[in-house]
Protein backbone atom coordinates (compact mmCIF):
# COMPACT_ATOMS: atom_id res chain seq x y z
CA UNK A 1 0.00 0.00 0.00
CA UNK A 2 0.95 3.55 -0.69
CA UNK A 3 0.64 4.68 3.06
CA UNK A 4 3.32 7.23 4.03
CA UNK A 5 3.75 4.65 7.51
CA UNK A 6 4.54 1.45 4.13
CA UNK A 7 6.72 3.74 2.54
CA UNK A 8 9.10 4.78 5.35
CA UNK A 9 9.37 1.56 6.54
CA UNK A 10 9.94 -0.35 3.22
CA UNK A 11 12.34 2.90 2.72
CA UNK A 12 14.41 2.14 6.19
CA UNK A 13 14.16 -1.94 5.34
CA UNK A 14 15.66 -0.99 1.61
CA UNK A 15 18.03 1.29 3.06
CA UNK A 16 19.30 -1.41 5.83
CA UNK A 17 19.85 -4.03 3.11
CA UNK A 18 22.04 -1.56 0.79
CA UNK A 19 23.76 -1.06 3.91
CA UNK A 20 24.41 -4.77 4.97
CA UNK A 21 25.19 -5.61 1.35
CA UNK A 22 27.46 -2.87 0.84
CA UNK A 23 29.46 -3.63 4.17
CA UNK A 24 29.86 -7.50 3.52
CA UNK A 25 30.80 -7.06 -0.17
CA UNK A 26 34.09 -7.41 -1.57
CA UNK A 27 35.28 -4.00 -1.22
CA UNK A 28 38.31 -2.77 -2.83
CA UNK A 29 39.86 0.40 -1.18
CA UNK A 30 41.72 3.24 -2.68
CA UNK A 31 45.05 1.45 -1.60
CA UNK A 32 44.50 -1.46 -3.94
CA UNK A 33 44.27 -3.84 -1.62
CA UNK A 34 41.37 -6.47 -2.26
CA UNK A 35 39.64 -7.35 1.19
CA UNK A 36 36.89 -10.51 0.83
CA UNK A 37 35.42 -9.48 4.51
CA UNK A 38 35.86 -7.04 7.08
CA UNK A 39 36.82 -7.55 10.06
CA UNK A 40 38.04 -5.08 12.88
CA UNK A 41 41.74 -6.80 12.77
CA UNK A 42 42.10 -6.29 9.14
CA UNK A 43 40.64 -3.50 7.15
CA UNK A 44 40.63 0.03 7.91
CA UNK A 45 37.24 0.48 9.32
CA UNK A 46 35.69 0.21 5.80
CA UNK A 47 32.30 1.10 7.13
CA UNK A 48 33.14 4.21 9.50
CA UNK A 49 33.11 6.78 6.93
CA UNK A 50 35.80 9.30 5.83
CA UNK A 51 38.57 7.17 6.04
CA UNK A 52 41.36 7.42 3.77
CA UNK A 53 40.76 3.55 2.50
CA UNK A 54 37.59 2.63 3.24
CA UNK A 55 35.11 0.97 0.29
CA UNK A 56 33.54 3.98 -1.18
CA UNK A 57 30.24 2.37 -1.55
CA UNK A 58 29.70 1.97 2.36
CA UNK A 59 31.24 5.02 2.65
CA UNK A 60 28.58 7.52 0.90
CA UNK A 61 25.72 5.05 2.46
CA UNK A 62 26.69 5.56 5.83
CA UNK A 63 28.15 9.10 5.72
CA UNK A 64 27.33 12.02 4.06
CA UNK A 65 30.28 13.59 1.89
CA UNK A 66 32.84 14.98 4.24
CA UNK A 67 36.01 16.88 2.60
CA UNK A 68 38.59 14.81 2.47
CA UNK A 69 40.14 16.79 5.11
CA UNK A 70 39.07 18.07 8.37
CA UNK A 71 36.80 21.63 8.75
CA UNK A 72 39.18 23.04 10.81
CA UNK A 73 41.77 22.26 8.32
CA UNK A 74 40.20 24.89 6.19
CA UNK A 75 41.69 28.59 5.37
CA UNK A 76 40.90 30.17 9.02
CA UNK A 77 38.81 33.13 7.30
CA UNK A 78 36.51 30.99 6.08
CA UNK A 79 36.01 29.18 9.39
CA UNK A 80 35.53 31.88 11.28
CA UNK A 81 32.83 33.64 9.47
CA UNK A 82 30.68 30.01 9.14
CA UNK A 83 31.04 30.37 12.96
CA UNK A 84 30.14 33.80 13.07
CA UNK A 85 27.09 33.12 11.17
CA UNK A 86 26.14 29.78 13.10
CA UNK A 87 26.29 32.38 16.03
CA UNK A 88 24.27 35.24 14.60
CA UNK A 89 21.44 32.75 13.48
CA UNK A 90 20.25 31.40 16.30
CA UNK A 91 18.59 33.48 19.08
CA UNK A 92 20.01 31.02 22.14
CA UNK A 93 23.26 31.44 19.73
CA UNK A 94 23.63 35.18 20.17
CA UNK A 95 22.58 35.56 24.15
CA UNK A 96 25.01 33.01 25.25
CA UNK A 97 27.53 34.67 22.95
CA UNK A 98 26.67 38.03 24.91
CA UNK A 99 26.63 36.39 28.28
CA UNK A 100 29.88 34.69 27.51
CA UNK A 101 31.38 38.38 26.85
CA UNK A 102 29.87 40.22 30.24
CA UNK A 103 31.49 37.26 32.03
CA UNK A 104 34.52 37.08 30.37
CA UNK A 105 34.44 41.18 30.40
CA UNK A 106 33.83 40.94 34.34
CA UNK A 107 36.73 38.59 35.60
CA UNK A 108 39.28 40.46 32.85
CA UNK A 109 39.00 37.30 31.19
CA UNK A 110 39.50 38.92 27.35
CA UNK A 111 41.75 36.54 25.29
CA UNK A 112 44.43 38.74 23.21
CA UNK A 113 43.96 38.16 19.61
CA UNK A 114 47.22 36.73 18.16
CA UNK A 115 47.87 36.46 14.64
CA UNK A 116 50.13 34.46 12.29
CA UNK A 117 53.02 35.77 10.42
CA UNK A 118 50.62 36.77 7.43
CA UNK A 119 48.13 38.63 9.40
CA UNK A 120 45.08 35.93 9.61
CA UNK A 121 43.59 35.39 13.18
CA UNK A 122 45.53 32.93 15.02
CA UNK A 123 42.77 30.13 15.01
CA UNK A 124 44.08 28.16 18.13
CA UNK A 125 43.32 27.85 21.95
CA UNK A 126 45.94 25.35 23.23
CA UNK A 127 49.18 27.05 21.69
CA UNK A 128 50.19 30.73 20.64
CA UNK A 129 52.49 31.37 18.24
CA UNK A 130 55.57 31.41 20.35
CA UNK A 131 55.37 27.56 21.18
CA UNK A 132 55.28 26.88 17.92
CA UNK A 133 58.87 25.46 16.53
CA UNK A 134 61.29 23.68 13.46
CA UNK A 135 61.47 20.46 14.82
CA UNK A 136 65.35 19.42 14.22
CA UNK A 137 64.61 16.08 11.92
CA UNK A 138 68.44 15.81 11.45
CA UNK A 139 68.04 14.24 15.10
CA UNK A 140 69.84 10.86 15.32
CA UNK A 141 66.61 8.39 15.12
CA UNK A 142 69.19 5.11 15.19
CA UNK A 143 69.94 5.53 18.79
CA UNK A 144 68.94 2.75 21.12
CA UNK A 145 70.27 2.78 24.86
CA UNK A 146 72.21 -0.49 25.61
CA UNK A 147 70.27 -2.30 28.30
CA UNK A 148 73.02 -3.40 30.17
CA UNK A 149 73.45 -1.64 33.27
CA UNK A 150 71.13 -3.49 35.20
CA UNK A 151 67.93 -5.49 36.01
CA UNK A 152 66.18 -2.19 35.60
CA UNK A 153 66.90 -1.33 32.58
CA UNK A 154 66.75 -4.87 31.44
CA UNK A 155 62.62 -5.25 32.47
CA UNK A 156 61.97 -2.07 31.08
CA UNK A 157 63.37 -3.28 27.92
CA UNK A 158 61.70 -6.70 27.73
CA UNK A 159 58.59 -5.30 28.91
CA UNK A 160 58.39 -2.62 25.86
CA UNK A 161 59.65 -5.43 23.53
CA UNK A 162 56.94 -7.91 24.99
CA UNK A 163 54.18 -5.17 24.31
CA UNK A 164 55.15 -4.75 21.26
CA UNK A 165 54.23 -8.06 19.89
CA UNK A 166 50.17 -7.70 20.25
CA UNK A 167 50.47 -3.97 19.15
CA UNK A 168 51.66 -4.59 16.28
CA UNK A 169 49.70 -7.69 15.45
CA UNK A 170 46.50 -5.76 15.78
CA UNK A 171 47.36 -2.54 14.10
CA UNK A 172 49.29 -4.06 11.19
CA UNK A 173 49.68 -1.43 7.97
CA UNK A 174 47.28 0.59 9.87
CA UNK A 175 49.77 3.62 10.67
CA UNK A 176 47.65 6.72 11.49
CA UNK A 177 45.58 4.43 13.66
CA UNK A 178 48.50 3.17 15.57
CA UNK A 179 49.58 6.79 15.77
CA UNK A 180 46.64 8.01 16.93
CA UNK A 181 45.81 5.56 19.40
CA UNK A 182 49.59 5.42 20.76
CA UNK A 183 49.79 9.01 21.24
CA UNK A 184 46.66 9.05 23.91
CA UNK A 185 48.88 6.99 25.63
CA UNK A 186 52.27 8.63 25.25
CA UNK A 187 50.37 11.22 27.03
CA UNK A 188 50.02 10.57 30.16
CA UNK A 189 53.68 9.93 31.41
CA UNK A 190 54.87 13.18 31.28
CA UNK A 191 52.00 14.56 32.72
CA UNK A 192 51.96 11.97 35.53
CA UNK A 193 55.64 12.54 36.30
CA UNK A 194 55.73 16.55 35.95
CA UNK A 195 52.33 16.14 38.73
CA UNK A 196 54.70 14.01 41.21
CA UNK A 197 57.95 16.02 40.76
CA UNK A 198 55.48 18.98 41.65
CA UNK A 199 53.89 17.83 44.38
CA UNK A 200 57.67 16.80 45.64
CA UNK A 201 59.03 20.27 45.43
CA UNK A 202 56.16 21.86 47.20
CA UNK A 203 56.10 19.39 50.19
CA UNK A 204 59.83 18.93 50.31
CA UNK A 205 60.38 22.81 49.96
CA UNK A 206 63.37 22.07 46.84
CA UNK A 207 63.91 23.29 43.82
CA UNK A 208 63.06 21.07 40.73
CA UNK A 209 65.69 21.06 38.61
CA UNK A 210 63.68 22.70 35.53
CA UNK A 211 62.25 18.84 35.30
CA UNK A 212 58.62 19.93 36.08
CA UNK A 213 58.09 21.84 32.96
CA UNK A 214 60.34 19.49 30.92
CA UNK A 215 57.84 16.94 31.43
CA UNK A 216 54.87 18.73 31.78
CA UNK A 217 56.24 20.12 28.04
CA UNK A 218 56.82 16.69 27.06
CA UNK A 219 52.91 15.80 27.83
CA UNK A 220 51.79 18.62 26.05
CA UNK A 221 53.95 18.06 22.73
CA UNK A 222 52.52 14.11 22.75
CA UNK A 223 48.59 15.81 22.97
CA UNK A 224 49.76 18.21 20.15
CA UNK A 225 50.76 15.25 17.66
CA UNK A 226 47.21 13.40 18.85
CA UNK A 227 45.62 16.52 18.28
CA UNK A 228 47.12 16.80 15.03
CA UNK A 229 46.37 12.54 14.19
CA UNK A 230 42.94 13.45 14.79
CA UNK A 231 42.79 15.92 11.98
CA UNK A 232 43.51 13.35 9.43
CA UNK A 233 41.70 10.34 10.85
CA UNK A 234 38.63 10.03 13.19
CA UNK A 235 38.42 7.77 15.62
CA UNK A 236 36.07 4.49 15.65
CA UNK A 237 33.61 3.87 18.67
CA UNK A 238 35.85 1.30 19.49
CA UNK A 239 38.54 2.70 19.16
CA UNK A 240 37.62 5.31 21.67
CA UNK A 241 36.10 2.53 24.32
CA UNK A 242 39.64 0.82 23.60
CA UNK A 243 40.98 4.57 24.59
CA UNK A 244 38.97 4.99 27.84
CA UNK A 245 40.16 1.16 29.12
CA UNK A 246 43.64 1.98 28.31
CA UNK A 247 44.06 5.46 29.87
CA UNK A 248 42.33 4.14 32.82
CA UNK A 249 44.31 1.57 33.31
CA UNK A 250 47.57 3.03 32.53
CA UNK A 251 47.65 6.07 34.24
CA UNK A 252 47.37 3.90 37.30
CA UNK A 253 50.00 1.76 36.88
CA UNK A 254 52.06 4.32 35.87
CA UNK A 255 51.67 6.64 38.54
CA UNK A 256 52.18 3.90 41.00
CA UNK A 257 55.16 3.04 39.00
CA UNK A 258 56.55 6.70 39.02
CA UNK A 259 55.91 6.45 42.93
CA UNK A 260 57.78 3.27 43.19
CA UNK A 261 60.70 3.54 40.85
CA UNK A 262 61.28 6.95 38.71
CA UNK A 263 63.79 5.07 37.37
CA UNK A 264 62.20 2.32 35.67
CA UNK A 265 59.39 4.86 34.66
CA UNK A 266 61.80 6.92 32.92
CA UNK A 267 63.62 3.89 31.26
CA UNK A 268 60.17 2.42 30.74
CA UNK A 269 59.43 5.41 28.52
CA UNK A 270 63.09 5.82 26.86
CA UNK A 271 61.98 2.88 25.32
CA UNK A 272 58.57 3.13 24.62
CA UNK A 273 59.92 6.22 22.60
CA UNK A 274 62.19 3.88 20.55
CA UNK A 275 59.12 1.93 19.56
CA UNK A 276 57.47 4.81 18.83
CA UNK A 277 60.55 6.04 16.23
CA UNK A 278 60.22 2.87 15.10
CA UNK A 279 56.81 2.68 14.74
CA UNK A 280 57.26 6.11 12.36
CA UNK A 281 60.12 4.84 10.50
CA UNK A 282 57.41 2.28 9.60
CA UNK A 283 55.16 4.56 8.32
CA UNK A 284 57.04 6.26 6.40
CA UNK A 285 57.90 3.76 4.41
CA UNK A 286 54.34 2.98 4.32
CA UNK A 287 54.15 6.31 2.80
CA UNK A 288 56.87 5.84 0.39
CA UNK A 289 55.93 2.29 -0.75
CA UNK A 290 52.25 3.59 -1.52
CA UNK A 291 50.70 1.73 1.29
CA UNK A 292 49.42 4.55 3.04
CA UNK A 293 48.28 8.10 1.10
CA UNK A 294 50.18 11.14 1.23
CA UNK A 295 47.47 13.51 1.71
CA UNK A 296 47.92 17.39 2.43
CA UNK A 297 49.31 18.15 6.32
CA UNK A 298 46.49 19.57 8.66
CA UNK A 299 46.52 22.84 9.21
CA UNK A 300 47.12 22.52 12.86
CA UNK A 301 50.53 20.91 12.24
CA UNK A 302 51.40 23.45 9.73
CA UNK A 303 51.06 26.28 12.92
CA UNK A 304 52.73 24.06 15.55
CA UNK A 305 55.80 22.99 13.72
CA UNK A 306 56.00 26.20 11.30
CA UNK A 307 55.60 23.61 7.82
CA UNK A 308 55.51 24.97 4.90
CA UNK A 309 52.23 25.61 3.71
CA UNK A 310 52.44 22.39 1.20
CA UNK A 311 53.60 20.08 3.69
CA UNK A 312 52.25 16.34 3.15
CA UNK A 313 51.73 13.78 6.20
CA UNK A 314 54.75 12.80 4.89
CA UNK A 315 56.55 15.96 6.63
CA UNK A 316 54.50 15.15 9.75
CA UNK A 317 55.71 12.05 10.26
CA UNK A 318 59.26 13.35 9.91
CA UNK A 319 58.70 16.34 12.97
CA UNK A 320 56.68 13.82 14.99
CA UNK A 321 59.17 10.93 14.77
CA UNK A 322 61.88 14.13 15.94
CA UNK A 323 59.50 14.80 19.07
CA UNK A 324 59.58 11.04 19.78
CA UNK A 325 63.42 10.81 19.46
CA UNK A 326 64.14 13.57 21.63
CA UNK A 327 61.44 12.25 24.34
CA UNK A 328 63.66 9.05 24.34
CA UNK A 329 66.96 11.06 24.57
CA UNK A 330 65.49 13.19 27.59
CA UNK A 331 63.42 9.98 29.60
CA UNK A 332 66.70 7.65 29.24
CA UNK A 333 69.05 10.97 30.37
CA UNK A 334 66.62 10.98 33.58
CA UNK A 335 67.00 7.23 34.27
CA UNK A 336 70.97 7.80 33.94
CA UNK A 337 70.69 10.57 36.37
CA UNK A 338 68.95 8.06 38.84
CA UNK A 339 71.54 5.31 37.87
CA UNK A 340 74.17 7.47 38.79
CA UNK A 341 72.74 7.60 42.38
CA UNK A 342 71.88 11.69 41.59
CA UNK A 343 68.95 13.96 42.32
CA UNK A 344 66.97 14.85 39.25
CA UNK A 345 66.91 18.38 40.78
CA UNK A 346 70.56 18.91 40.38
CA UNK A 347 71.11 17.57 37.19
CA UNK A 348 69.84 20.64 34.65
CA UNK A 349 66.74 19.25 32.57
CA UNK A 350 66.72 20.21 29.02
CA UNK A 351 64.01 22.51 28.81
CA UNK A 352 63.47 24.45 25.96
CA UNK A 353 62.68 22.10 22.82
CA UNK A 354 60.31 19.71 22.97
CA UNK B 1 72.20 31.08 35.23
CA UNK B 2 68.97 30.71 33.86
CA UNK B 3 67.50 34.13 35.63
CA UNK B 4 70.74 36.54 33.96
CA UNK B 5 71.26 39.49 36.07
CA UNK B 6 74.08 40.33 38.46
CA UNK B 7 72.04 40.30 41.33
CA UNK B 8 71.53 36.43 41.46
CA UNK B 9 73.90 34.04 43.10
CA UNK B 10 72.67 30.47 42.62
CA UNK B 11 71.24 28.70 39.92
CA UNK B 12 67.47 28.04 39.25
CA UNK B 13 66.61 26.04 36.25
CA UNK B 14 63.29 25.94 36.87
CA UNK B 15 62.58 29.11 35.02
CA UNK B 16 63.72 31.21 32.23
CA UNK B 17 64.12 34.51 30.91
CA UNK B 18 61.05 34.18 29.21
CA UNK B 19 59.31 33.03 31.78
CA UNK B 20 59.60 36.65 33.62
CA UNK B 21 57.01 39.05 33.74
CA UNK B 22 55.79 42.35 35.87
CA UNK B 23 52.51 41.73 37.33
CA UNK B 24 50.01 44.14 36.73
CA UNK B 25 49.56 45.84 40.49
CA UNK B 26 46.61 47.73 39.85
CA UNK B 27 44.49 44.67 39.25
CA UNK B 28 40.82 45.32 41.67
CA UNK B 29 41.68 43.18 44.90
CA UNK B 30 38.07 44.17 45.72
CA UNK B 31 36.27 41.92 43.72
CA UNK B 32 34.40 39.04 45.24
CA UNK B 33 32.17 36.40 43.64
CA UNK B 34 28.82 36.57 45.55
CA UNK B 35 27.21 33.55 45.72
CA UNK B 36 24.00 32.81 44.38
CA UNK B 37 23.31 29.10 44.40
CA UNK B 38 23.73 26.84 46.48
CA UNK B 39 27.09 25.47 45.37
CA UNK B 40 28.69 28.89 45.89
CA UNK B 41 27.34 28.82 48.97
CA UNK B 42 28.83 25.69 49.91
CA UNK B 43 32.41 26.54 48.50
CA UNK B 44 32.43 29.91 50.29
CA UNK B 45 31.29 28.56 54.11
CA UNK B 46 34.21 25.72 53.23
CA UNK B 47 37.05 28.31 52.87
CA UNK B 48 35.56 30.73 55.64
CA UNK B 49 35.21 27.88 57.84
CA UNK B 50 38.81 26.07 57.08
CA UNK B 51 40.20 29.85 57.67
CA UNK B 52 39.39 29.85 61.28
CA UNK B 53 41.82 27.12 62.24
CA UNK B 54 44.39 28.64 59.95
CA UNK B 55 44.27 32.10 61.48
CA UNK B 56 44.55 30.20 65.16
CA UNK B 57 48.16 28.22 64.30
CA UNK B 58 49.43 31.07 62.25
CA UNK B 59 48.52 34.40 64.30
CA UNK B 60 50.43 37.11 62.94
CA UNK B 61 53.25 35.25 61.62
CA UNK B 62 52.37 36.12 58.26
CA UNK B 63 56.00 35.53 56.21
CA UNK B 64 55.59 31.41 57.65
CA UNK B 65 51.62 31.26 56.61
CA UNK B 66 52.43 32.35 52.90
CA UNK B 67 55.18 29.52 52.52
CA UNK B 68 53.07 27.02 54.43
CA UNK B 69 49.47 28.04 52.28
CA UNK B 70 51.52 28.24 49.13
CA UNK B 71 52.26 24.06 49.41
CA UNK B 72 48.53 24.24 49.27
CA UNK B 73 47.75 26.66 46.96
CA UNK B 74 49.93 25.11 44.08
CA UNK B 75 47.90 21.59 43.93
CA UNK B 76 44.72 22.71 42.75
CA UNK B 77 45.85 24.04 39.11
CA UNK B 78 48.43 20.91 38.48
CA UNK B 79 45.16 18.46 39.17
CA UNK B 80 42.91 20.60 37.69
CA UNK B 81 45.23 20.82 34.48
CA UNK B 82 46.42 16.91 34.84
CA UNK B 83 42.24 15.99 34.79
CA UNK B 84 41.72 18.42 31.60
CA UNK B 85 44.84 16.99 30.10
CA UNK B 86 43.66 13.24 30.48
CA UNK B 87 39.92 14.16 29.15
CA UNK B 88 41.46 15.83 26.33
CA UNK B 89 43.60 12.94 25.58
CA UNK B 90 40.53 10.69 25.88
CA UNK B 91 38.01 12.35 24.16
CA UNK B 92 40.21 13.30 21.33
CA UNK B 93 38.45 17.00 21.62
CA UNK B 94 40.73 20.62 21.76
CA UNK B 95 40.77 22.06 25.67
CA UNK B 96 40.37 25.90 24.84
CA UNK B 97 43.71 26.57 26.11
CA UNK B 98 42.78 25.63 30.16
CA UNK B 99 44.96 22.93 30.38
CA UNK B 100 47.82 25.25 30.01
CA UNK B 101 46.34 28.02 32.18
CA UNK B 102 45.54 25.70 35.29
CA UNK B 103 49.14 24.47 34.80
CA UNK B 104 50.55 27.72 34.73
CA UNK B 105 48.84 28.56 37.50
CA UNK B 106 50.33 25.78 39.30
CA UNK B 107 53.81 27.01 38.72
CA UNK B 108 53.31 30.39 39.51
CA UNK B 109 52.02 29.51 42.71
CA UNK B 110 55.19 27.23 43.18
CA UNK B 111 57.42 29.93 42.12
CA UNK B 112 55.61 31.73 45.34
CA UNK B 113 56.48 28.87 47.22
CA UNK B 114 59.86 29.51 46.66
CA UNK B 115 60.25 32.47 46.82
CA UNK B 116 58.93 32.32 50.78
CA UNK B 117 61.14 29.25 51.30
CA UNK B 118 64.04 32.39 50.85
CA UNK B 119 61.46 33.98 53.93
CA UNK B 120 60.94 32.10 56.15
CA UNK B 121 62.81 28.54 56.87
CA UNK B 122 60.32 25.68 57.59
CA UNK B 123 60.63 24.06 61.14
CA UNK B 124 60.14 20.12 61.14
CA UNK B 125 57.07 20.20 62.22
CA UNK B 126 55.98 22.53 59.62
CA UNK B 127 57.65 20.34 57.26
CA UNK B 128 55.22 17.28 58.44
CA UNK B 129 52.40 19.33 58.31
CA UNK B 130 52.79 20.23 54.94
CA UNK B 131 53.27 16.52 54.29
CA UNK B 132 49.93 15.63 55.92
CA UNK B 133 47.80 18.11 54.14
CA UNK B 134 49.01 17.54 50.72
CA UNK B 135 48.29 13.97 51.26
CA UNK B 136 44.73 15.13 52.24
CA UNK B 137 44.24 17.82 49.99
CA UNK B 138 45.59 16.49 46.36
CA UNK B 139 43.20 13.54 46.81
CA UNK B 140 40.59 15.46 48.09
CA UNK B 141 40.67 18.00 45.38
CA UNK B 142 41.22 14.96 42.59
CA UNK B 143 37.91 14.14 43.54
CA UNK B 144 36.07 17.17 43.89
CA UNK B 145 37.42 18.13 40.21
CA UNK B 146 35.91 14.72 38.82
CA UNK B 147 32.98 15.06 40.46
CA UNK B 148 32.11 18.79 40.04
CA UNK B 149 34.57 20.92 38.68
CA UNK B 150 32.41 23.93 39.21
CA UNK B 151 32.26 24.03 43.07
CA UNK B 152 36.14 22.88 42.60
CA UNK B 153 37.54 26.16 40.75
CA UNK B 154 34.52 28.06 42.68
CA UNK B 155 36.33 26.93 46.06
CA UNK B 156 40.04 27.56 44.43
CA UNK B 157 38.43 31.24 43.40
CA UNK B 158 37.23 31.36 47.03
CA UNK B 159 40.58 30.61 48.38
CA UNK B 160 42.30 32.90 46.48
CA UNK B 161 39.94 35.81 47.50
CA UNK B 162 41.29 34.74 51.41
CA UNK B 163 44.82 34.77 50.22
CA UNK B 164 44.56 38.71 48.56
CA UNK B 165 43.05 39.27 52.22
CA UNK B 166 45.92 37.65 54.08
CA UNK B 167 48.63 39.35 51.95
CA UNK B 168 46.95 42.55 52.74
CA UNK B 169 47.19 41.94 56.39
CA UNK B 170 50.78 40.96 55.43
CA UNK B 171 51.27 43.73 54.32
CA UNK B 172 49.85 46.30 57.03
CA UNK B 173 52.24 44.35 59.49
CA UNK B 174 55.52 45.12 57.60
CA UNK B 175 54.18 49.00 57.57
CA UNK B 176 53.17 48.96 61.48
CA UNK B 177 56.99 47.79 61.47
CA UNK B 178 55.86 44.26 63.36
CA UNK B 179 57.61 42.05 60.68
CA UNK B 180 60.62 42.99 58.81
CA UNK B 181 60.91 44.24 55.35
CA UNK B 182 64.46 42.69 54.27
CA UNK B 183 65.85 43.38 50.73
CA UNK B 184 63.63 40.90 48.13
CA UNK B 185 65.52 37.50 47.28
CA UNK B 186 66.76 36.98 44.52
CA UNK B 187 64.82 34.37 43.23
CA UNK B 188 61.90 36.92 43.55
CA UNK B 189 63.62 39.97 41.44
CA UNK B 190 64.03 37.91 38.40
CA UNK B 191 60.86 36.09 38.27
CA UNK B 192 58.83 39.65 38.65
CA UNK B 193 61.41 41.89 37.07
CA UNK B 194 61.12 43.36 40.61
CA UNK B 195 64.24 46.41 40.43
CA UNK B 196 67.33 45.21 42.92
CA UNK B 197 66.35 47.67 45.91
CA UNK B 198 63.19 45.82 46.15
CA UNK B 199 62.04 44.74 49.70
CA UNK B 200 59.62 42.36 50.97
CA UNK B 201 56.93 44.36 50.75
CA UNK B 202 57.27 44.62 47.14
CA UNK B 203 57.36 41.03 47.11
CA UNK B 204 54.02 40.51 48.98
CA UNK B 205 52.60 43.42 46.44
CA UNK B 206 53.53 41.38 43.19
CA UNK B 207 52.39 38.11 44.76
CA UNK B 208 48.81 39.58 46.05
CA UNK B 209 48.55 41.07 42.25
CA UNK B 210 49.28 37.04 40.99
CA UNK B 211 46.51 35.75 43.43
CA UNK B 212 43.85 38.30 42.20
CA UNK B 213 44.30 36.98 38.54
CA UNK B 214 44.13 33.69 39.89
CA UNK B 215 40.65 34.81 41.64
CA UNK B 216 39.60 35.74 38.23
CA UNK B 217 40.67 32.70 36.44
CA UNK B 218 38.85 30.73 38.49
CA UNK B 219 35.86 32.48 38.82
CA UNK B 220 35.80 32.70 35.53
CA UNK B 221 36.08 29.08 34.81
CA UNK B 222 32.97 28.55 37.59
CA UNK B 223 30.66 31.02 35.52
CA UNK B 224 31.19 28.81 32.55
CA UNK B 225 30.21 26.11 34.40
CA UNK B 226 27.66 27.33 35.97
CA UNK B 227 26.14 28.21 32.10
CA UNK B 228 25.91 24.87 31.26
CA UNK B 229 28.96 25.84 28.93
CA UNK B 230 32.10 23.53 28.43
CA UNK B 231 35.60 24.74 29.54
CA UNK B 232 36.93 23.61 25.79
CA UNK B 233 34.43 26.26 24.23
CA UNK B 234 36.01 29.26 25.90
CA UNK B 235 39.49 30.31 25.76
CA UNK B 236 41.37 30.43 28.42
CA UNK B 237 43.82 33.97 29.08
CA UNK B 238 47.07 31.97 28.84
CA UNK B 239 50.28 33.95 29.62
CA UNK B 240 50.15 36.12 32.68
CA UNK B 241 49.65 34.50 35.81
Amino acid sequence: MNTVAGNSRRKVALAVLAIRRAAYSTCIPASGRVIDHPSLLLTERAWSGSRMDAAPTANRLLRPAQPARHLSVAAPGKQDQQAAQADDTSVAGSRSLKADQLVSEYWGIVPKQLQREDGSPWPWHSFRPADTYAADVAIDVDRHYPAEKSWVDRAAFWTVRALRGPVDLFFKERHVSHALLLETVAGVPGMVGGMLLHLRSLRRFEHSGGWIKTLLDEAENERMHLMTWVEVLRPAWWERALVLAVQGTFFNAYFLLYLASPRLAHRFVGYLEEEAVRSYTEFLQAIDVGHTPNRPAPLIAIDYWRLPADATIRDVVLVVRADEAHHRDVNHFAADVYNEKRELRTSPAPISYH
Amino acid sequence: MAGGGSCTSFDVFCFQPGDTYSSDTMIDLKKHHVPDTYTDKIALWTVKALRWPTDLFFQKRYGCRAMMLETVAAVPGMVGGMLLHLRSIRRFEHSGGWIKALLEEAENERMHLMTFMEVAKPQWYERALVFTVQGIFFNAYFILYLVSPRLAHRVTGYLEEEAIYSYTEYLKEIDKGHLPNLPAPAIAIDYWRLPKTATIRDVVLVVRADEAHHRDVNHYAADIHEEGKKLKDSPAPVGYH
